[in-house]
């Protein structure tokens, strides 16, 4: 019982460790980076297929710099939907919503809930990964703690902390796959063009309304020749397939994942 | 306004207009209220930016339910920068479109679609709503739609006979390269002046421009020009920004004055008159990092905090209030730091016109490594224009503790209120190493499957023990098999490989079988060892075949030749009957079992039943 006391230090430990890994910089600022050449640069990486968040970080703040809104913002939630605990990509991206003018605004959230989502933010996938490692090898000690536990001692203690660890697996576990799915299908896309049009309908012809570039949708159906999405306030209308590009572009028919 | 021109002209005008789709434009639709009163106009705004003069025709007035269709005015405007020594200009065409409200509701206002060059543009949809009148405000349009609104509050004057002109009157008739310039342009009439529109702003070489004001109405006052009264309207205010020193002649308006009643057919075309500015050039010294500010303004610095984590962005604002040319400067970059990334400056203007207000400038700062450091003050100089001379802010230093990360340091935003004032900064990354998921790696599910057999083991393990405390016997007797499986195994190998190893590897096991089975002592004799298991009730032949076992194995680990072939194939034949023999009787006759798959009932604290 002893031992566990340290549990939570531990844990404390190792996070503020990823924290530092996950957030530290090495260079020296005070020169005015020279935005197109930093974007020749890291393009190649990108077209050669390499994934790193911190390569989509920087490519959004050079096609931001650039002038190119939508890209900055496709490329901020491609870092987040590889490291949700990007901080910099989330605080960047919200920087560029509240330079949108359309008037499309998610609504404030509670301060509970912004909690709930910043703790689910924090745990990336990875750290998530670790972290359900990490449970499961305490579920497994605690299973066999109990198991081994005297016979003559109560057993309150050990089946509540296999409980309460139980509990934690089955819903870190849940979030892990929730995220791995989203990881893998993430329905975001982002619009590409200045006041791209926005239906009513899948066939309507005169807009509803027009959208800001850079402006985040979910793709709730995806059609032919437009999709149905979903706006950060809640409304929804059908947009053009070609203004919008997805976080995860979709794999060509008939590709193995 | 809408300017008739010939066919001839616009068709001469579009290879030019296929020209244009390499210059930026951007066009912005808006209302000046969302919320208006039945008695109050609706004002659409279109604007239309470019980087070029454009020449286009003025779009068509979007059709709102609910509303009627007045008016619509049109103005330009350019703008010229030189900021750190690039000079660039932009051009605005302003339409602006009159409406009044019919009736209360919300209404919903179609986006303009135009052509410019060789592509589209549009804006969004707007809405607007009208809502009744309050009870003290008597005021009303008037509903007929071809009454120009500048005609409402035209009263008093009922001749014709008298002049209109035009007038400019500049703030101040000389200034400082950079400093604004406002000029007024005033109608002045003694004649029954229905209404007027601006047709036409002739520029000259010198200066950037932009508006400062232009009412929606003529507002007229009385006053005495040249010795006679008139009526005087603001008709528009310019804000110069002079590029050049010298003689600079401000803007020349042209419009048309459009009398009312039956003298309407005596339309006029009035200009402003000639007006030129002094413009003195800025004195030389600039400092260092001048980014062209010229004005009176006053600084100040604050910093988002003197603690942060790594990882945590520091945010300093310099605040910028008072008057001067805010369109035509920027903020030089912050000084450089080690071990920090520093973002591009973000500016918010909060200005209540073109020359006055304060500008806020943001840069996010974000440590690279833990310590102490100290963050020097800002840097910004501007030409103080009631000085005359150059001035430098330098802001305070701060002493900056920067604290390793944890995970209640990624939740501190939380509390912090407020949108990101500025962008954050590039990583500096030697390399990207590619992303790897942990769960799709292959030690994420040995250390998964490690657990599961883990738990396996200790399940396992915990019934064992379970079954020991609950049926010693039956666990007994399970183990007992065990061993002699084993040591059968293991003397049937030592028999192969004709290893003398076998008559001890047989004994023992045998022992270790009938003390596990039987709980006879391992330590008797072999006459002790068959009389105590005698007594266990074990048929007589058994006994015999154990009796011969072990003298043999006694025998032939002393005797010469003992581990002969032969010999050990007999001592191996001998054993394996044993244990057939053995098998045949599975449980101990007190043990509480019968043959014949008859139940019985154990005795003891855990009863259970059991079946053979």
């Amino acid at each position: 019982m002893r031992k566990l006391r340290f549990l939570p230090l531990f844990l404390l430990c190792l996070s503020a460790l990823w924290t530092a890994v996950l957030t530290g910089q090495a260079s020296e600022g005070g020169v005015r980076p020279d935005y197109a050449q930093t974007l020749q640069s890291l393009l190649p990486l990108v077209e050669s297929g390499r994934q790193n968040a911190d390569l989509y970080y920087n490519l959004g703040v050079c096609y931001y710099h650039l002038g190119q809104t939508g890209k900055a913002a496709l490329y901020f939630l491609r870092a987040q939907n590889l490291n949700s605990a990007h901080r910099q990509a989330r605080d960047n991206l919200a920087f560029i919503q509240s330079q949108d003018t359309s008037g499309i605004k998610a609504p404030p959230r509670p301060f509970l809930v912004q909690i709930l989502f910043s703790i689910y933010d924090f745990f990336s996938l990875n750290r998530l990964a670790v972290l359900f490692l990490i449970l499961s090898v305490l579920s497994t000690l605690s299973v066999i703690w109990l198991l081994n536990y005297p016979l003559e001692k109560e057993h309150g203690l050990p089946v509540l902390v296999l409980g309460i660890l139980l509990l934690f697996w089955v819903v870190v576990g849940g979030t892990l796959l929730q995220k791995n799915h989203r990881f893998r299908h993430n329905d975001k896309a982002v619009v590409m063009q200045e006041g791209s049009a926005l239906f009513a309908t899948a066939n309507e012809t005169r807009a509803a309304q027009y959208l800001a570039e850079g402006s985040a949708v979910e793709i709730k159906q995806a059609g032919k020749r437009r999709s149905q999405v979903i706006l950060a306030d809640g409304s929804g209308g059908w947009i053009a397939n070609v203004q919008l590009e997805r976080v995860v572009p979709l794999k060509p028919t008939g590709s193995r994942s | 306004m809408v300017v008739t021109r010939p066919k001839l002209w616009l068709l001469l005008a579009l290879p030019l207009l296929a020209v244009l789709p390499a210059q930026a434009v951007k066009v912005v639709g808006y209302v000046q209220q969302k919320e208006i009163t039945l008695s109050e106009q609706l004002q659409v705004v279109l604007e239309i930016n470019s980087d070029e003069r454009l020449n286009i025709e003025s779009p068509r007035a979007p059709k709102i339910e609910g509303f009627s269709y007045r008016n619509m005015r049109n103005s330009s405007s350019s703008e010229t920068a030189l900021i750190n020594g690039n000079l660039s200009r932009s051009y605005t065409l302003t339409y602006s479109y009159y409406y009044n409200p019919q009736r209360t509701g919300k209404f919903s206002i179609p986006g303009f679609r135009l052509r410019i060059g060789n592509r589209d543009y549009s804006t969004q949809t707007l809405s607007v709503e009208v809502v009744d009148s309050p009870s003290n405000q008597s005021q009303q349009f008037n509903t007929n739609p071809y009454i120009d609104p500048y005609g409402s509050s035209f009263f008093g004057r009922n001749r014709t006979a008298g002049e209109s002109l035009i007038l400019a009157a500049p703030q101040s008739q000389s200034g400082y390269v950079g400093e604004p310039a406002v000029i007024s342009y005033y109608l002045y009439t003694n004649q029954m002046v229905e209404s007027f529109s601006t047709e036409t702003e002739k520029d000259y070489e010198g200066y950037g421009k932009s508006s400062f004001e232009q009412p929606p109405n003529l507002k007229y006052e009385q006053v005495t020009y040249k010795g006679e009264r008139y009526q005087r309207a603001l008709i528009k205010k310019l804000v110069l920004y002079p590029q050049v020193a010298g003689r600079l002649q401000v803007p020349t308006l042209t419009g048309i004055v459009q009398f009312s009643g039956v003298y309407s057919f005596l339309n006029k075309n009035i200009s402003s008159q000639p007006l030129w500015l002094e413009v003195n050039a800025l004195p030389g010294g600039k400092p260092a990092g001048y980014t062209g500010a010229v004005g009176n303004f006053t600084l100040s610095q604050t910093y988002s905090d003197d603690k942060v984590t790594q990882g945590e962005a520091l945010v300093c604002t310099i605040k910028i209030s008072g008057t001067g040319n805010f369109s035509q400067f920027t903020a030089p970059p912050f000084p450089p730091l080690a071990k920090f990334q520093i973002s591009e400056p973000s500016l918010q203007d909060k200005l209540a016109n073109p020359v006055e207000g304060t500008r806020f400038i943001y840069f996010t700062i974000l440590p690279s490594e833990t310590g102490s450091f100290q963050i020097p003050g800002f840097n910004f100089s501007w030409f103080d224009t009631s000085a005359g001379k150059y001035r430098t802010f330098t802001g305070p230093s701060l002493e900056l503790t920067v604290k390793g990360s944890n995970v209640l340091s990624y939740f501190s935003g939380l509390l912090q209120s407020g949108k990101p004032k500025t962008l954050n900064p590039l990583l500096e990354r030697k390399s990207y190493p590619a992303f790897r998921n942990f769960s799709a790696r292959i030690w994420f599910w040995l250390v998964l499957a490690a657990c599961l057999l883990a738990l396996a083991g200790a399940g396992f393990m915990a019934y064992e023990r379970r079954l020991n405390r609950l049926d010693p016997n039956h666990y007994a007797q399970k183990t007992a098999n065990r061993i002699l499986n084993k040591y059968l195994h293991q003397a049937t190998e030592a028999a192969q490989s004709m290893s003398a190893d076998f008559y001890p590897l047989a004994e023992s096991g045998l022992l270790s079988f009938l003390a596990k089975k039987y709980f006879v002592s391992k330590g008797l004799t072999t006459p002790e060892l068959v009389s105590a298991l005698a007594e266990k009730q074990l048929p007589v032949p058994l006994l015999k075949q154990i009796e011969e076992f072990l003298t043999h194995c006694q025998k032939a680990r002393y005797m010469p030749g003992g581990d002969a072939a032969e010999s050990l194939r007999d001592a191996l034949n001998m054993l394996r009957s044993l244990v057939q023999a053995f098998s045949r009787i599975r449980q101990p006759l007190n043990s509480g079992f019968l043959s014949g798959g008859r139940k019985l009932i154990l005795p003891g604290r855990h009863q259970r039943e059991v079946t053979k």
